[in-house]
């Protein structure tokens, strides 16, 4: 089962930001499409961005020397929620790309480090939405290598579908599996995990949910210090449902695997798959309530539809004692 | 220290305190008389503002020395707030140990009402602070508007009610164009927020607000306290005390930079 989200449009090619997905198997596979990608960018006097996991960075460096056009960032700084990455990724190619210079980026995900299958979706779903955060970079363009070594097909096609370009022996090629519509095919919500608690609310609830969110947070052993992140996000989100949401909205709140969980749920509908995933500036009226949360929680999952409402759960790490 | 407290009755009033006091009808103002007697027996002259004092406590019954000022140009807040000061003086040479000011606060017809009431209600929270006076404003809510009450109880360090009554955020004087904040700054107390810190920044070019005591602001808050420090040309607001979550969504939203007239400082 799956559901839908429309986003902008996007070209069915991707448009002109060029999003290559790079299954390689071994490091030797690794070395040699990154490489190539690489020089091809240096032979055009472009930037490159390596984010990578350390053991691919320590390859790369042992073959790049200290080639200047080429940087390597910590793709850990960007945190584990991959509602962060655009932004990321928006802020290493602005800084490399000064001038109008072109960038390459190389961005390896740590697939098998997703902590949860609900992670793995919204890493999925972040790579989709690449295209549409970058669909007017005529000068960005990006690799993602993939390790396919673990032979499955399954993982391997549902990271294709967010690419609109294979890498395949030096060449890139429009990838025919690639979700090229308006709307994405998100994986279904899991069930909530039992006993959760659910309360509904409305104007004047808010520090009823942060009191009630806090104790439940504290009970299934959040740290005490991610307590006031916590409290901040499920203002924003209870917020939303009051301002933009019909006026209420239910809450439902429960741990699971270590992970504490709150879920809102709402009749609005957001309309732009990219809010929230924006720096944003000094000057802009609004926008900044998904942002923060997006930066303050461990992982986010936005379900939103017309005629279904709007669902966001945030997910709070929560260490077993 | 003045403390930010909620009051059970007026008995528990101490020096300096600024009490918003929302009047229940059923209680004909018993507490205010007992108020009265309570000045008395601790040597505070009193002050009434408005007409309270005729409704509340026959005027036979006050003690001697006390003062009524229940005259029309009381209206503009600095006249209001200069015959305050001079019957405080006064109570000092008169070997009184303060005065005691009972204010019945009744709202003003005028476009723009909301924004005086808050800047008599700034100045009478900064004298209570200096001097160690004690304000309660009387406030019959069934006359007001519930956003101009809300607003009006922020600006108030004390109330007198139940918890429910409590507002999210307090504004208190901490000295000379310093004030204290206390609580959350959320979306619901967002508007409320922004009126007090415009009304404290017409009077001054630079604020100082101490976070000290602040839980947490969101997007909302935060936006309506940029929002009250742009709304007049060339004024600057200095945050200090914030903790770690208020200092961490700030940058975030992006107003960390030299065109937001706010700074955050450590």
């Amino acid at each position: 089962m799956t559901e839908t989200m429309p986003s902008t449009p996007a070209r069915p090619d991707g448009g002109p930001f060029r999003h290559e997905l790079y299954p390689y198997r071994g490091e030797e596979q690794f070395l040699s499409g990154t490489l190539e990608y690489i020089h091809e960018a240096l032979e055009a006097d472009e930037a490159v961005v390596v984010a990578v996991p350390e053991d691919k960075t320590s390859l790369l460096r042992g073959e790049l020397a200290d080639e200047p056009a080429v940087t390597f960032v910590n793709a850990t700084t960007a945190g584990s929620n991959p509602g962060r990455h655009i932004a990321a990724w928006s802020a290493w190619m602005n800084q490399r790309g000064e001038g109008g210079r072109p960038v390459r980026g190389i961005g390896e995900t740590a697939w098998r480090q997703a902590r949860s299958a609900a992670h793995l979706s919204e890493l999925r779903y972040h790579e989709w939405l690449m295209n549409r955060a970058f669909a007017r970079s005529s000068t960005w363009s990006m690799l993602c290598p993939y390790d396919a070594a673990d032979e499955d097909q399954d993982a391997l096609r549902s990271l294709s579908r967010c690419h609109p370009q294979i890498r395949r022996e030096g060449q890139y090629a429009p990838n025919e599996d690639y979700l090229s519509g308006n709307e994405y095919s998100f994986d279904a919500l899991a069930a909530p995990c039992d006993p959760f608690q659910e309360l509904s609310y409305t104007h004047g609830d808010l520090a009823a949910i942060r009191s009630k969110v806090a104790q439940c947070a504290a009970d299934a052993g959040v740290p005490e210090d991610r307590l006031p992140k916590l409290a901040v996000s499920v203002t924003e989100i209870a917020t939303n449902s009051i301002r933009h949401g019909g006026g209420h909205g239910t809450l439902r709140i429960w741990a699971q695997d270590a992970t504490f969980l709150c879920e809102f749920r709402d009749s609005g509908y957001i309309p732009d798959a990219m809010t929230g995933r924006s720096r944003p500036e000094a000057n802009q009226i609004g926008g900044r309530g998904l942002w923060l949360v997006h930066q303050l929680c461990d992982l986010v999952e936005i379900r939103s539809t017309p005629d279904r409402g709007t669902t966001i759960r945030l997910h709070m790490d929560a260490p077993q004692r | 220290m003045r403390s930010v407290r909620a009051l059970a009755t007026l008995d528990e009033v101490e020096l300096g305190d600024h009490v918003c006091w929302r009047v229940d009808p059923a209680d004909a103002f018993a507490d205010a008389r007992s108020y009265v007697a309570d000045g008395a027996l601790y040597g505070d002259k009193l002050v009434i503002i408005g007409s309270l004092g005729t409704v509340a406590v026959q005027r036979d019954r006050l003690p001697t020395a006390s003062v009524i000022l229940d005259l029309p140009h009381l209206a503009d807040p600095d006249v209001m707030l200069a015959a305050v000061r001079r019957e405080a003086s006064a109570a000092v040479r008169e070997g009184f140990r303060s005065v005691r000011v009972l204010a019945e606060q009744t709202p003003l017809a005028e476009p723009g009402g909301a924004e005086e009431l808050l800047a008599r209600e700034l100045k009478l929270e900064e004298f209570a602070s200096e001097s160690g006076a004690i304000v309660v404003c009387a406030f019959r809510a069934a006359q007001w508007e519930a956003s101009t009450l809300e607003q009006a109880t922020c600006v108030h360090p004390q109330e007198m009610g139940t918890r429910a009554a409590r507002p999210a955020f307090r504004m208190f004087s901490t000295g000379t164009d310093s004030w204290g904040v206390d609580g959350v700054v959320d979306s619901e107390c967002a508007a409320a927020f922004n009126a007090a810190v415009r009304a404290v920044m017409r009077r001054t070019p630079m604020v100082k607000l101490r976070f000290d005591a602040v839980e947490m602001i969101d997007a909302a808050g935060m936006r309506a306290l940029v929002d009250a420090a742009r709304h007049l040309p060339e004024r600057r607001i200095v945050v200090e005390g914030a903790n770690e979550i208020v200092r961490l969504c700030w940058g975030l939203a992006g107003y960390a930079t030299a065109d937001v007239p706010v700074v955050m400082a450590a």
